[in-house]
Parts: C-alpha cells; structure tokens; sequence
C-alpha cells in the first residue's frame, strides 16, 4: 500500500520535477559561461503581483539576463546553445542566428497554461524569458475580432 | 470468430497504409550542426496546435488574413530551414540530393524544377492525396552559398498556397507559373 502511494506521489511530482526548463538553461549558461545572471531589483514581487492578477492571462515570468559576458563581441558558440536549448524539452518553434546574434522561440505543451520561452543572445549579453501564459484570456486581450473563439480542440 | 477476425484484418490493413500516408520528408539530420557554420540561419518548425494558435492571431475581416486563415486552417505541419554561407561549399550538395530522393517516391510529383550554369536550382514537389487534394509541398530552393527547404502538410489546394508566400519564411511565388509547370508535365 505504501508503494503504492510512494509510486502515485512520484508520478504526480514527476511533471514538476522536470518542468523547470528556465533553470536548466540559466544554469546551463552559468556553468558554462562561468558567469551569474544580473540582479534586477523587485524582480520577485512583481513575479508575485503576476500571479495574483494575471494581467493579460499571464500566470507567471521569469527574467534572466546576463551582460558583460568576458568582455566580447560574439561570445556565444551557437551549436553549444542549440544543445543547451535541445535540454529544455521545450518545443522549438523558431530558431534565427544572423553574424552571432541568436534568437530562440519555444513553447511547451499547448493547453489552457502554456509555457513559452524566448532566449536571445547577442554579442556578450543575453536575457532568457519565460512566461506562462493563458492563450485564451491573453487573446482576448488583444482584442481584435476573431481572435480566442474556440479552444476547446487544443 | 469471424468478427474478430475482419478487426484484425482491418488493424493490420490500417498498419500497413499509414505511413504511406503519414510519409513526412526527413531532413538529414546534419542540418542541425550547419547553424553554427552559416552566416545566417533561420529554422521554423511549427505544428498542429501552434498552427491553430497562429490563426487565432489572424483577423478574419481582413481579406489577407482570412484567406491565410483559411490556408492554415487545413495545415498540419510548416517546416523551414534556410542557411546563408559566407562562401560556397558551406553545405554539402549530397545533403540535398538526399531530400531529393525521397520525393522521387510514387506520392510525390515534381512540379517545377529550374536549373542554371551559375548553380542556382529550385525545385517544387507536391502530394496529391486519394481525394485530389494537395497533401504536402517541398521546396528546395539553392545556390552555392544558400539555401532554402520548405516543408508544409495537411491538406489544401495550391491557390491557397500562394497566399502563404511571403509569411513564416516561405518564398513568395507566382501561381501562373506554377500552373503553367503543371500544364507541361
């Protein structure tokens, strides 16, 4: 019996535990880079405020963003980003790198909360965001005529 | 008994059509390392639910937007790969020819196919499924220093195609002259 709710709890716990695919590319980029994201103040509280107001169906952001990267011009090496990027389990919908700048769209599973994730790296900086957003409500939002009709075939 | 037996050969029926028609063309899988060595690249890959999602962005009192609308409405699938080299030889013809080969399978049908002394090719295939609809397109669009791979199924008809040209990276083309490749097949 206590398998049997140790094996329930850890199928439950299980899409939690592997779901933080934001922490798994800042860390990935501080270990490699050796380098620490730059603090931005208030950062926390307003990630609270976004959680109780989900303003434009937002439920939720994170912001890394890194500057100053060893002092160069084009620091970022792309196949090691597309392989860091590759760990997330994100779905990659756009990948664009022009002369050392790169950007990454991705998303996860497409549902009532998507998660959705855009990397950009240019030259030594870099800022990673996610953000888990309510498709429907953020159309809506948006507003134009249209838009948010039908989802419950997602 | 006998029932069982028709679902069985009902079941091994379907296994053995399905993936005649869920044939999707492979790209090499060295595509993924030539980011790092192009210039410039772009890759796109958007499927089912984020097609559908792009559509909710698309207005459909806007003539434009609607018929684009209409057009992914029936896609289940957009590929683009397009890579730009510094210099010539910065991806491997063999590649290619590999993307080539797999639409020489009875499913697909050049459409057009242009070549020229300076190494500029581009090629246009289409799925034509049971029904007559389009099933799938690939172009294969290079030069020596670039190129191009579109890949889009679902189902559609190739005037609606010509309204996505110009959006998600494909190429904007010019339906007389797809018509007229047809004509001379």
């Amino acid at each position: 019996m206590r398998m049997r709710l140790f094996a329930l709890l850890l199928m439950a716990a299980a899409p939690l535990l592997a779901a933080d695919d934001f922490g798994h590319l800042v860390s990935s980029i501080e270990s490699h880079y050796h380098i620490k994201q730059t603090k931005i103040p208030l950062m926390g509280l307003a990630n609270v405020a976004t959680k109780v107001a989900h303003p434009a169906g937002t439920h939720g952001f994170r912001l890394a963003v890194f500057e100053n990267l060893q002092d160069c011009e084009t620091c970022f090496d792309i196949e090691e980003l597309d392989s860091f990027v590759a760990k997330t389990g994100l779905h990659p919908l756009v990948r664009t790198h022009s002369h050392g700048e790169a950007t990454y769209i991705m998303t996860g599973e497409i549902g009532k909360l998507t998660k959705m994730m855009v990397a950009t790296f240019s030259g030594s900086a870099a800022t990673i965001v996610e953000v888990t957003v309510d498709l429907k409500t953020l159309l809506k939002t948006i507003g134009a005529p249209g838009r948010a009709t039908d989802w419950t075939d997602f | 008994m006998m029932r069982s037996a028709t679902l069985l050969i009902a079941l091994s029926l379907t296994q053995a059509l399905a993936p005649a028609f869920a044939q999707e063309v492979k790209f090499p899988v060295s595509f993924e390392k030539l980011a790092a060595k192009a210039e410039e690249s772009v890759d796109i890959s958007l499927q089912g639910p984020m097609l559908k999602l792009t559509t909710q962005f698309l207005s459909s009192s806007d003539p434009d937007q609607a018929k684009v609308k209409k057009v992914l409405a029936g896609l289940e699938n957009i590929t683009v790969k397009s890579y730009h080299f510094a210099t010539a030889g910065g991806y491997d013809p063999a590649d290619l020819e590999s993307v080539r080969a797999q639409l020489k399978m009875p499913d697909w049908s050049k459409l057009v196919g242009v070549k020229s002394k300076s190494g500029e090719n581009a090629d246009i295939y289409l799925k034509v499924t049971p029904d007559g609809m389009l099933g799938g397109v690939v172009i294969v669009a290079a030069e020596p220093r670039e190129f191009t791979l579109v890949s889009i199924t679902g189902k559609f008809d190739l005037a609606q195609l010509a309204d996505l040209g110009g959006r998600y990276h494909i190429p904007a083309f010019d339906l007389d002259v797809l018509n007229m490749g047809r004509g001379n097949k």
